[in-house]
């Protein structure tokens, strides 16, 4: 293949450009679309769909094209190395499979298209962008960039109250936590004198080995780092920082709930996965402490709170929320093996959530069953095919062997073990068999009818004729499904292959 | 000496914004404020920012803010129950603030600017071609990713405002 960084390597402009071609595709097809839905002449069809979906295709070829590099772009501000390699694919494929189950639920709500799309395109543009900073001033930047679209698109559905107040509540909370990130920073530039991230982490290395950090810099570093990590907690959820979570995610539209709890998770985790293997530096302060609270905390929190629910959205919130704790054990185990751990863990997520709600997507088009579990007895009868899907994306999510959800749980504990964490592995593995407790409870929903609800499943029997179901799942909704299978099921029976890739775009994080 | 001047008056106005019961002395407040925070890059040598401080927050703004109070028609407003859980955590997480812009201050030591842009350097050239300079070669990134944030915000307006599509 024709190597682009020979050729540009002199020209600065053209090496940075090169830097952010994968985003920039994304930020161009959303202007495109954009500015399509501004002319009324053309008839209100599949533009837009079709478009974005183009985009996102062309930054996966533009991503796999750069896949060797490594760019460090716009005098330090982003940088495209193997780290970025991985982590687009995930987002990428959160960002295509959102948009191939948005087709049919979006023209529902009867809303103006090319905006929706234009702003799905914008927040991939973001976590992509958030990823790739390596400066704290572009990593607020693109925090807000992110969550910004993400405000607007869960407050998507006008005149629905549910969907307004958890924009409101997820734009108030969130802003809050930016406060707290940009204050972190202004502590971390106040000690160190340094804004790119690399460069902290050179004055940290020089500082200690030679003479070690004076007492007020190691204070005001700690305060800054601590509050970086709690605002990047919030975009994580985990639990203290948490309380957004269940209301934003059950009031968005789904597609919009499927792409936070895939793609935000995925950017957030990344980008903390790249700030605290270079500048959360232990002798400054023992941040694992803080880390291993935070897992077991979110951890059980998540998965007690989950057992409780009845709607299937909070449901999967909080199961995402106690997800997010078991990612978290990958970092605290730490090193190579730990980091790999938590990319790989977060593939098989993006696939195993995008898949759990297509399902309910499908459901919800259906209108045969609301959010409430109750609804879904006896669902497993009626739509075989679909039912056995969701009870495997379920399985897959409490972590059952065959499935994606047991490697990457696998590897996770794992890494923690080889750090001597065994208290947490033993309480990770508690609340394992807890989670898979409420899992398992909506698998037994659909198989089993209880006597209450049997004169109500006649009646929908008689009415659901197979042409109305055809009609309804849209080929889109059925390549999502399927695509999410695939790679559920290749991430647990082979995932030698996205180990090594995960272990190799690890690797250059180390290479400043 | 003018630093504790300018830090008292926007502590007390940032309070009073808060404390004060009619919207539009708080937003009067706010202006006193963002006129003090001015002060502070004066004194830090960085009169560019203290005027675009007063031009954009304090003028235009503040603008909004009262032009936005006045359509609202906010007297209704004034019967808000009290909520003690909030005062309780208010409380905590205020004590837990100030306990740390104490540590702050504490530990803080003068710190004189390092790198090449020092304090005479800067007088000699202004600070308004130093600010350029940087947003358009070593920050034009950030600068670039500002301008498209802004861009979806306005979308975002535009799409919760408009009343039929």
């Amino acid at each position: 293949m024709l190597n682009t960084l020979q050729i540009y390597n002199n020209y600065l402009v053209e090496r940075s450009l090169l830097s952010v071609m994968p985003e920039l595709v994304i930020v161009i097809f959303a202007f495109i679309v954009l500015f399509l839905g501004l002319f009324r002449k053309l008839p209100d069809n599949d533009n837009s769909y079709y478009l974005s979906l183009i985009g996102i295709v062309f930054s996966i070829l533009y991503v796999l094209m750069l896949s060797n590099q490594n760019i460090n772009g716009f005098f330090g501000s982003v940088v495209f190395d193997g780290m970025d390699v991985f982590v687009f694919i995930a987002i990428l494929f959160a960002g295509l499979l959102t948009i191939l189950m948005s087709k049919k639920y979006i023209e529902m709500f009867n809303l103006p298209l090319a905006e929706y799309y234009s702003l799905i395109l914008f927040t991939v543009a973001g976590m992509m962008l958030l990823v790739s900073s390596v400066n704290l001033i572009m990593i607020f930047l693109s925090i807000e960039f992110m969550s910004i679209s993400a405000y607007i698109l869960t407050g998507y559905i006008k005149g629905n109250t549910r969907s307004t107040e958890a924009a409101l509540k997820y734009f108030i909370l969130g802003s809050f936590a930016s406060a707290f990130l940009i204050f972190g920073s202004v502590f971390i530039y106040a000690a160190t004198g340094h804004l790119n991230i690399y460069n902290i982490h050179n004055f940290l290395y020089t500082g200690s080995s030679n003479s070690g950090l004076s007492a007020s810099i190691r204070d005001y570093l700690s305060i800054g780092l601590i509050l970086f990590l709690i605002g990047l907690a919030f975009k994580m959820s985990l639990f203290p920082f948490h309380a957004w979570t269940p209301d934003s995610y059950d009031g968005a539209p789904t597609t919009v709930t499927n792409l936070m709890a895939t793609g935000i998770k995925v950017a957030a985790f990344a980008i903390f996965i790249r700030v605290f293997s270079s500048i959360f530096d232990s002798s400054v302060f023992n941040f694992y402490n803080i880390l291993w609270i935070l897992s077991v905390l979110t951890m059980t929190f998540g998965n007690l709170a989950a057992l409780l629910q009845t709607n299937i959205k909070r449901l999967l919130a909080y199961s995402s929320i106690a997800q997010a704790g078991y990612m978290l054990i990958g970092i605290i185990g730490g090193g190579h093996y730990g980091y790999t751990a938590t990319l790989f863990y977060l593939l098989s997520y993006v696939f195993m959530t995008a898949g759990a709600f297509a399902i309910v997507i499908v459901f919800e088009n259906l209108n045969i069953a609301s959010f409430d579990i109750k609804s879904y007895s006896g669902i497993g009868y009626k739509y075989p095919l679909i039912s056995a899907s969701m009870s495997f994306f379920l399985l897959a999510l409490a972590g059952i062997p065959v499935t994606s959800g047991f490697m990457g749980k696998f590897y996770v504990f794992s890494a923690a073990i080889k750090s001597n964490y065994d208290w947490l592995i033993f309480i990770a593995l508690l609340n394992s068999a807890l989670a898979a407790f409420y899992y398992i409870k909506i698998i037994v929903r659909m198989y089993m009818i209880s006597n209450g609800d049997a004169d109500q499943v006649e009646l929908g029997e008689s009415s659901a004729n197979m042409t109305a179901i055809a009609a309804n799942i849209t080929p889109s909704l059925i390549i999502t499904i399927i695509i999410s299978l695939i790679f559920t099921l290749l991430l647990g029976i082979y995932p030698q292959m996205f180990i090594h890739f995960a272990s190799q775009s690890v690797t250059s994080l180390w290479k400043i | 000496m003018l630093f504790y001047v300018f830090s008292i008056i926007a502590i007390y106005s940032a309070l009073m914004v808060i404390l004060s019961r009619n919207p539009l002395t708080s937003a009067l407040y706010l202006v006193l404020c963002f006129f003090a925070i001015a002060g502070f890059y004066v004194i830090l040598d960085m009169e560019f920012l203290a005027a675009m401080q007063v031009l954009v927050y304090a003028g235009a703004i503040m603008v909004l803010v009262v032009l936005v109070i006045m359509l609202l028609n906010l007297a209704n407003a004034k019967n808000i129950p009290k909520d003690f859980h909030q005062m309780f955590i208010a409380v905590i997480s205020f004590i837990l603030l100030f306990f740390e812009i104490f540590l702050y201050a504490i530990k803080g030591s003068g710190k004189v600017p390092t790198g090449i842009y020092t304090t005479a350097f800067i007088k000699t050239i202004g600070n308004t071609q130093i600010i350029g300079e940087f947003l358009f070669t070593k920050y034009i990134f950030p600068f670039e990713v500002a301008s498209i944030l802004l861009l979806i915000a306005i979308i975002g307006a535009f799409i919760f405002a408009r009343r039929k599509f």
